[in-house]
């Protein structure tokens, strides 16, 4: 009767699986006779209860079964039987697996580079909570009276509100305006002058989240002679951070009391000051009128921006058309999201207060990082077939004792994933290695350890595998196809398929470093010839005070202005209303016509100056002749035009004597034109520009002497100083300001150069591994000629003719493609250089010297040897 | 001597192995045990031991007949090798010697 109660089934199936077989039928034996006995000598369940304990003490390391290598479960053990043959030829060929390794390594970390670049690019804004719902409201403006456009970021003061109520999308709204003229800010120690600060509303911190470190947004709201400092600035001016409480003097005239201290702004916002005073001029609460404020808005989750876009053109349509008409402007309202691609710091727009990003360089660099990737692929792909002879003979054992193709593909998958597995560890750490001196020319804090860097730790890892996939494919459908018997009776294995394919990739790497090196020159000629072309005027020696107006009264500016150029070593000194030549500036709106004539007004740029300033830019005189005190007509309607409004006010003959008039009813007569020069960045084409006389300097351009720069410096600080007490001199170099002005481009010329530098590097690597291999498989051939009487020349060039040829094809097929794209890259600017044949040339000359030069150190050792070495072991 | 180094619990199942002589199977040897010594044995402990000494080469073992007892699976009997014997052997000299380096002394106090 008891024989018919079972043991419990589950502790039974466990004990079946986890034993080993070996052992399997006699522990049962026991098992089941244990049970057995206990249900004799006791009840069901304390049997079933022994026996459930006694399988489970069972569960030892002694006893259970191997769960490697067992041939259905799974393919580990085929696996780890790769992974070690990987090891092993790896350790064996030394030089080809370093020259692999090391080629993928630098493709990858150069990858990661520019992946953190664009990480870093691409994130700007986004520690604001609910980044992707900030957008900013922004419109393109186009002036119908001449045809000029306009990105505009700047919109009526009274649009907040009406947005807040009219359209229910948005949640919620604020605006905020800057200065242009630089204001004070001191207490008794210290005074700050500068213009980046913001006049913001109550919303602010509801949009943006900067972290206060002391005091809070709502006290900064209460009453409105309040004011919130960053952490640098609070520092500044008292040496510590808890000021909140503290009183410090707005433009000489307001007191301001301190309610806040913010972290200090993080590089990655758009948005850059160094504090915030609560409060709209009142002159732009309710403007419909002309835009002067930035207006961000946060919208609800799942609004539609094309809706919310169409209802503000509607407001806008409704309270600003008067405006409009009366500007003859047409302006088109429309979101932009403050983060992403098309953010606020990749597409930037006119007139934005920190210079933006730039997409076109991202998408470069990009090309040249996936360009090095391939280069470094296809070295491995060559490297591995071209040596196939190597691995024939495991290839031909392995098929001989049972391996399918199916297996030898996946051992060579796994041999290459292991190789780029390795060269992506060598890689973070050369990445590393490179960046310090990379944050340094790019001015950036790039790093692979920072919080917010993960998402290119994943595309890294994608990277890897993808690379080691995508280079071992090949190279494993092309050995795993081996036939054994072919192997072993030594026939030849298919060398032509491979060897066709191989030139073709060695034509392509080549193709790829010609066409980036010729890239990489051009890229340096363009951006040299944007940086220092001849502007027209000279920059350079030229410092501008930017609080010349600070001089009490005109007279005394008059004083001040001689007093400096009397000192040694001051070439000129110059005034103007602003005397921001050479930075960002966008035409004005209104027109600029000769007076009686039918042609339509033209856009134009004007510069309120005085006689000094022309002579301080080094301005030539094309006819006319400059201001002068002399003649009071001067003041009253003198000016002075460019070449190019000239050209376009469709001047014939002399422009002396024109009477011309601009949008302002002002009428003035010309006395002067100077030749062309170029403000702003070369990316714009010249704009016409109308100089008028302003004896008045708010702004002052010296020019210096070269030589002995600081001392005349000095010398100018300290009359500063005795004319004008009590305020420091500001001033900057011009000629820092203009690089400043070419910083993007500066980085992406850098960057590119070391990518073409790599790209050459790695490509020269794969022909020196394959020509190392050539030249070792013809040792005996060669070993024949020079015993026939063979020069070594002769056997150099059989040798290396072979590569060079390719090398040769590879350029010319490189040049009709660079051709194409640098003709599309320099539409970009407005100046270019113009494509000159000897480009194509030097790089072609460039990449054949590296070429035979990498070719030769090899095959010149093979050449030389002595043939009694080669031939002595047949 | 580290080369005939056994742990007590595995010389406890040699010796016992051995005293079944040729009926030394799981079950025979944790009742013998228990019996003897008086301590409970762990059928996993036991089976463990027996074949890390089986690896070890101390002791052997066979399949017997199957039988409609224990859900008609066979035993698998222990026999003590010559092997094993030896290392049996040599590890109860050690003893002896110990005790008889003891000096008289000690145990007739």
């Amino acid at each position: 009767m008891n024989k018919n109660i079972l043991p419990p089934k589950l502790p039974l199936r466990f004990f079946r699986w986890y034993c080993h077989p070996d052992y399997r039928e006699d522990i049962e034996g026991d098992l089941m006779e244990r049970f057995e006995r206990r249900l004799e000598g006791g009840s069901t369940g304390s049997a079933k209860w022994g026996f459930f304990k006694d399988v489970m003490q069972l569960f030892r390391p002694g006893l259970i079964r191997s769960f490697r290598g067992s041939q259905k479960l799974n393919y580990i053990g085929m696996f780890k039987n790769h992974f070690k043959i990987t090891v092993r030829t790896s350790i064996r060929h030394k030089i080809y697996s370093a020259i692999n390794i090391f080629g993928l390594a630098a493709g990858i970390a150069s990858f990661i580079i520019i992946m953190l670049y664009i990480h870093d690019e691409s994130s700007y804004d986004q520690f604001h909570s609910d980044a992707d719902r900030i957008h900013r409201v922004v419109h393109d403006d186009v002036f119908k009276a001449f045809g000029g456009q306009s990105r505009a970021i700047l919109t009526p003061g009274a649009l907040k509100e009406a947005i807040l109520n009219e359209v229910p999308e948005v949640e919620q709204a604020t605006h905020f305006h800057s200065v242009w003229e630089k204001t004070p800010l001191s207490n008794e120690k210290y005074t700050y002058y500068d213009n980046k600060f913001l006049h913001i509303d109550a919303s602010f911190f509801d949009i943006f989240s900067f972290e206060f470190i002391h005091g809070d947004a709502k006290s900064t709201f209460e009453n409105l002679s309040t004011i919130v400092l960053t952490k640098r600035l609070a520092n500044k001016f008292f040496g510590t951070t808890d000021v909140v409480g503290e009183l410090l003097t707005f433009d000489q005239k307001t007191v301001l009391k301190i309610t806040g201290v913010l972290e200090d702004i993080p590089s990655q916002s758009h948005l850059q000051f160094d504090f915030l005073v609560p409060g709209i001029h009142p002159k732009f609460v309710n403007n419909w009128e002309q835009g002067h404020m930035h207006t961000y808005i946060k919208v609800r989750p799942q609004a539609s921006l094309q809706e919310i876009g169409t209802k503000i053109q509607r407001l806008v349509d409704t309270h600003h058309q008067n405006y409009m008409e009366r500007k003859n402007i047409q302006e088109t309202y429309y979101t932009q999201p403050l983060t992403g691609n098309k953010g606020i710091h990749l597409s930037p727009r006119n007139r934005e207060l920190t210079a933006g990003g730039n997409k076109r360089y991202i998408n470069l660099l990009l090309m040249a990082g996936f360009f090095i990737l391939i280069i470094a692929g296809i070295n491995y792909i060559n490297l591995t077939t071209a040596r196939s002879a190597i691995r024939a003979r495991e290839i031909g054992i392995r098929k001989v004792v049972g391996a399918f193709r199916k297996t030898l593909i996946y051992q060579f998958l796994t041999e290459s994933t292991f190789i780029a597995l390795m060269a992506g560890i060598v890689a973070i750490g050369l990445t590393e290695a490179v960046l310090p001196f990379f944050n340094h020319i790019i001015q950036k804090k790039l790093s692979l350890f920072t919080t917010g860097v993960q998402p290119v730790w994943g595309f890294m890892a994608v990277t890897v595998f993808v690379i080691g996939i995508v280079a071992g494919i090949y190279p494993a459908f092309y050995l795993s196809a081996f036939k054994p018997i072919s192997i072993f009776r030594k026939l030849p294995t298919s060398k032509k398929s491979g060897f066709n394919l191989r030139r073709f990739l060695v034509i392509s790497q080549f193709s790829l470093s010609a066409f980036l090196t010729i890239g990489m020159i051009m890229v340096q000629k363009q951006l040299a010839y944007v940086q220092s072309a001849n502007l027209g005027f000279d920059e350079e020696q030229v410092i501008i005070i930017r609080n010349f107006y600070s001089t009490p009264n005109h007279d005394q500016g008059f004083v001040v202005r001689n007093a400096l150029k009397a000192l040694p070593g001051v070439i000129e000194v110059g005034g103007a209303l602003e005397s921001r030549i050479g930075m960002r500036h966008s035409p004005h709106g209104g027109g600029l016509k000769v007076n009686g004539s039918d042609r339509p007004p033209i856009a134009y740029m004007s510069y309120l100056t005085d006689e000094g300033f022309l002579d301080v830019f080094g301005f030539k005189l094309k006819e006319g002749r400059n201001f002068s005190p002399e003649f009071a007509s001067d003041l009253r309607n003198g000016c002075i035009l460019n070449e190019t409004a000239v050209k376009q006010l469709g001047i014939e003959g002399s422009a002396i004597g024109q009477k011309v008039s601009l949008h302002t009813k002002d009428e003035y007569t010309v006395i002067g034109v100077v030749e062309d020069y170029h403000a702003a960045s070369l990316h714009t084409k010249i704009a016409p520009f109308i100089f008028s006389y302003f004896p008045k300097a708010f702004e002052a351009a010296i020019k210096l002497s070269p030589g002995e720069i600081q001392e005349t410096l000095a010398r100018v600080e300290e009359t500063w100083a005795q004319l004008v007490p009590g305020v420091p001199m500001d001033y900057y170099f011009l000629d820092n300001a203009i690089d400043q002005l070419y910083r993007s481009e500066r980085n992406f010329q850098r960057l590119f150069s070391v990518m073409t530098a790599l790209v050459l590097i790695i490509a020269c690597l794969g022909l020196f591994g394959l020509s190392a291999f050539m030249a070792e498989q013809r040792t005996k051939e060669m070993a024949v000629r020079k015993v026939l009487g063979a020069p070594v020349r002769k056997l150099l060039s059989l040798l290396s003719k072979e590569f060079v040829i390719l090398v040769g094809i590879a350029n010319l097929i490189a040049w009709p493609l660079a051709y194409y794209t640098i003709n599309r890259w320099l539409e970009n600017f407005a100046y270019k250089v113009a494509i000159e044949w000897n480009v194509f040339l030097i790089s072609a000359l460039l990449v054949l010297l590296l070429a035979i030069l990498t070719v030769s150190a090899i095959t010149y050792r093979t050449a030389t040897t002595n043939p009694v070495n080669s031939l002595r072991d047949e | 001597m580290s080369k005939h180094h056994l742990g007590e619990f595995e010389e406890i199942v040699m010796l016992t192995v051995a005293i079944l002589y040729d009926e030394a199977y799981g079950i025979a040897i944790i009742d013998e045990m228990e019996e003897r010594l008086g301590r409970k044995v762990s059928i996993g402990a036991l089976q463990t031991v027996l074949r890390r000494l089986e690896k070890k080469g101390y002791l052997s073992s066979r399949f017997g007949e199957a039988t409609k007892m224990r859900g008609g699976k066979r035993k698998r009997y222990f026999t003590l090798t010559s092997y094993g014997k030896k290392v049996l052997t040599a590890v109860k000299e050690q003893r002896v010697g110990l005790w008889n380096a003891i000096p008289k002394l000690v145990f007739n106090e």
